[in-house]
């Protein structure tokens, strides 16, 4: 009975409510659509640096006598993966790398590499897959002898599908080696992280680089979902902890691991560390962006808030003969105050839906401009454009918090509602 | 300047020197074996090496680039084979003027003047993104750092050669497998290839040359040819190419601070 006549006096004053529900629906679009669009920019963030480091989290193994990067233990790892209770983990990826100091040659071009990262192409298919191709892709790789390489670098070296290309790099024990490779696959990438990449057979730079078959650097974990990375990390290195192998302690960023590597330790130590553990200073962006965020959230219900107070004071001071009508027939106090809690409350409900939908539809647009041309931008980008990610447990608080302040806003006209007495409400002029 | 005076001739060098020539002129007439290619390849490293007394000479580079041009780098390279050392100071272009790299035994840095910073860089770089490497500047070791896996006679323009097959014996070296062509009147080395382990050549370093400083042989003119870089003109493909002169060589002992960050800093104000 309080909702329909609460619902009535809404519809009645609709005149009176509509800048409030349109300043509590755009409000709440724009909270969505920075939220949502935060989520994805970390997301991309996270899944390029992902195939730049090699995983959402990666276990890197080293020992301190010959100050060498290997996995050694892997069963033994993947077992205590298994046991650390993550799940919506997308892969698991081997991972052979040689940094800085390998080159592709091809027509009498030269041009540096930053990463030559190997990867067992069955296993990395979901990971790699993600890359937009401008020609081939994966799937053209069927030996080892394929390679995939950014349309920066097929640009600066006039590559074409097919192209023979000779790699160089140098072996684990320094002299120079090469390799002939077919190019299998141009993805467009001229982000920092893959403008200087090429993906490889894990095997074929093995036998480049003289590293035996089965050895690899680190393990990559891939998730489905990334935004417990830490967290997930942490839970990682607990459980290789416990599976009673040695680990460096997890601390908040790359530089507390490698700090510790000046210890001395007897045979294989293992890391976890997480793509944000890598890419610190970029979290650190994402936090300041996130806090402005709700600073600004904070503003705009600050100013609903204040905007329903002084609303509320006007509707209650006109509707004061209707308030002591319904109080001459016997509604209670509480009623009153409630009938205008719940108005406010309804008012909200219209604010959160319109503005998720309005939301949605700004963020379906923003989706499909290119932004590929600004260089520098492209880390936080999903092929070339803004991608964009809601999660429930967010869109939830804010739905909370937009409820909150609008029905706060109301609270103190219902409380002079509620104290009007009937006889002097149906005196007033 | 002190470092750019005549030479010093020590009697005995001319004895080992005179030993060397005999040894070499006496193998010529047939094809040594491995083994005996092997001490071949020493002697060779010998006369070219100065353990006795420091070297310093100016190094010109000049880098023809196809389709783009020639550059040009001067350089003084300080060397004091017996502690394993090197200095190189760059002279010209104005830009790199004072840059320098020091070699202390396996370790090699590059300082900076403008950061007045050293910085820790590998022998297996290219100098001055030029087709010569750092390591070619150090002492001469190929009978130490590779082992003759196959030796066979060749005429090499107006040199009767032997071609040695090398493969390294350590890991220190830039290039896995090499093949060298000795001059067999001399010893000298008048030709190198250079490849990867997986046999892809490389590079081609041709030392036409050679002027005698003291008791040893340092080469005139040295052309490193970059198989893998170039450009396709008019249809075929020219290599990007680096020729070297030396000159204003000598022997004269250097201070014993030439081979210090101190040094190099000291020679930029």
């Amino acid at each position: 009975m309080i909702f329909w006549l609460a619902g009535r006096n809404l519809n009645r004053q609709k005149r009176r409510y509509v800048l409030l529900v349109l300043a509590a629906i755009f409000g709440f679009a724009i909270v969505t659509i920075a939220q949502a669009l935060v989520a994805g920019l970390a997301k991309n963030l996270n899944d390029g640096g992902s195939r730049y480091y090699g995983g959402h989290i990666l276990v890197h193994g080293r020992s301190n006598t010959n100050n060498l990067d290997l996995v050694k233990d892997e069963a033994l790892i993947r077992t205590a993966i298994a046991q650390s209770g993550i799940d919506q983990i997308r892969a698991i990826v081997r991972r052979t790398h040689v940094y800085d100091t390998g080159f592709l040659f091809f027509n009498g071009e030269r041009r540096p590499l930053r990463r030559i990262i190997g990867l067992d192409w069955s296993a990395a298919s979901p990971v790699l897959n993600d890359l937009s191709y401008l020609a081939g892709g994966p799937q053209n790789v069927f030996s080892k002898t394929g390679i995939l390489v950014s349309s920066q670098t097929a640009k600066n070296l006039d590559l074409r599908l097919g192209d023979d290309v000779i790699l160089q790099a140098p072996m684990v024990a320094g002299p120079i080696n090469t390799i002939n490779l077919v190019v299998a696959g141009i993805f467009r990438d001229a982000s920092i992280f893959s403008a200087y990449t090429v993906y490889m057979d894990r095997s074929a730079l093995n036998e480049l680089i003289r590293l035996p078959e089965e050895d690899y650097n680190n393990l990559g974990i891939y998730l489905e979902e990334t935004r417990d990375i830490r967290a997930n990390t942490l839970k990682i290195s607990q459980a290789l902890s416990l599976s009673g192998l040695k680990t460096f302690d997890y601390g908040k960023d790359r530089n507390h691991y490698m700090n510790q590597l000046s210890q001395v330790w007897d045979g294989w130590r293992y890391a976890v560390l997480s793509v944000e553990d890598h890419l610190y200073q970029l979290r650190s962006l994402f936090e300041a962006i996130e806090l402005v965020t709700w600073f600004f959230l904070a503003l705009m219900f600050g100013i609903i808030t204040i905007g329903v107070l002084n609303t509320y004071r006007i509707i209650v001071r006109e509707r004061v003969k209707e308030i002591g009508t319904m109080r001459a027939l016997g509604m209670k106090r509480q009623r009153i105050s409630n009938l205008f809690l719940i108005e406010a409350f309804l008012l909200s409900s219209i604010g959160i839906v319109g503005g998720t939908l309005l939301g949605f539809l700004g963020l379906l647009l923003v989706q499909n401009i290119d932004l590929s041309h600004l260089s520098g931008f492209d880390i936080f980008l999903y092929r070339g454009k803004l991608s964009w990610n809601i999660y429930f447990e967010t869109w939830l608080f804010d739905a909370l918090l937009v409820s909150s302040s609008i029905v706060l806003g109301a609270w103190l006209p219902s409380r002079y509602a509620r104290n009007i007495i009937p006889c002097e409400a149906l005196r007033a002029e | 300047m002190h470092v750019f005076s005549l030479p010093k001739v020590h009697t005995h060098s001319f004895l080992v020197l005179t030993f060397l020539i005999v040894m070499a002129t006496g193998l010529g007439a047939q094809t040594p074996n491995v083994a005996r290619a092997q001490d071949v390849l020493k002697q060779s490293d010998q006369l070219v090496t100065f353990m006795d007394s420091d070297f310093t000479a100016q190094y010109q580079f000049v880098q023809d680039v196809p389709g783009e041009g020639k550059v040009y780098k001067t350089a003084i390279i300080f060397r004091r084979d017996r502690e394993n050392k090197y200095l190189i100071v760059m002279k010209l272009p104005e830009v790199d003027k004072g840059k320098g790299y020091l070699k202390v035994d396996n370790n090699l840095w590059f300082y900076d003047p403008e950061s007045r910073r050293a910085t820790f860089t590998s022998a297996r770089d290219r100098f001055q993104n030029l087709n010569a490497r750092n390591s070619d500047f150090t002492r001469s070791n190929l009978g130490g750092d590779y082992q003759v896996t196959k030796v066979t006679p060749e005429k090499l323009g107006r040199f009767d050669c032997w071609v040695l097959d090398l493969e390294s014996t350590t890991d220190e070296v830039t290039f896995p497998r090499m093949k060298v062509w000795l001059s067999s009147a001399d010893s000298l080395v008048r030709q190198t290839k250079d490849y990867s382990l997986s046999g892809q050549h490389l590079r081609t370093t041709a030392i036409p040359q050679y002027q005698k400083v003291g008791s040893r042989y340092i080469p005139t003119n040295i052309i490193i040819v970059d198989i893998l870089k170039g450009k396709n003109i008019a249809g075929s493909f020219v290599s990007e190419k680096t020729q070297i002169t030396i000159s204003q060589p000598s022997l004269v002992d250097l201070p014993q601070n030439t081979f210090t960050q101190a040094y190099l800093e000291k020679l930029n104000g």
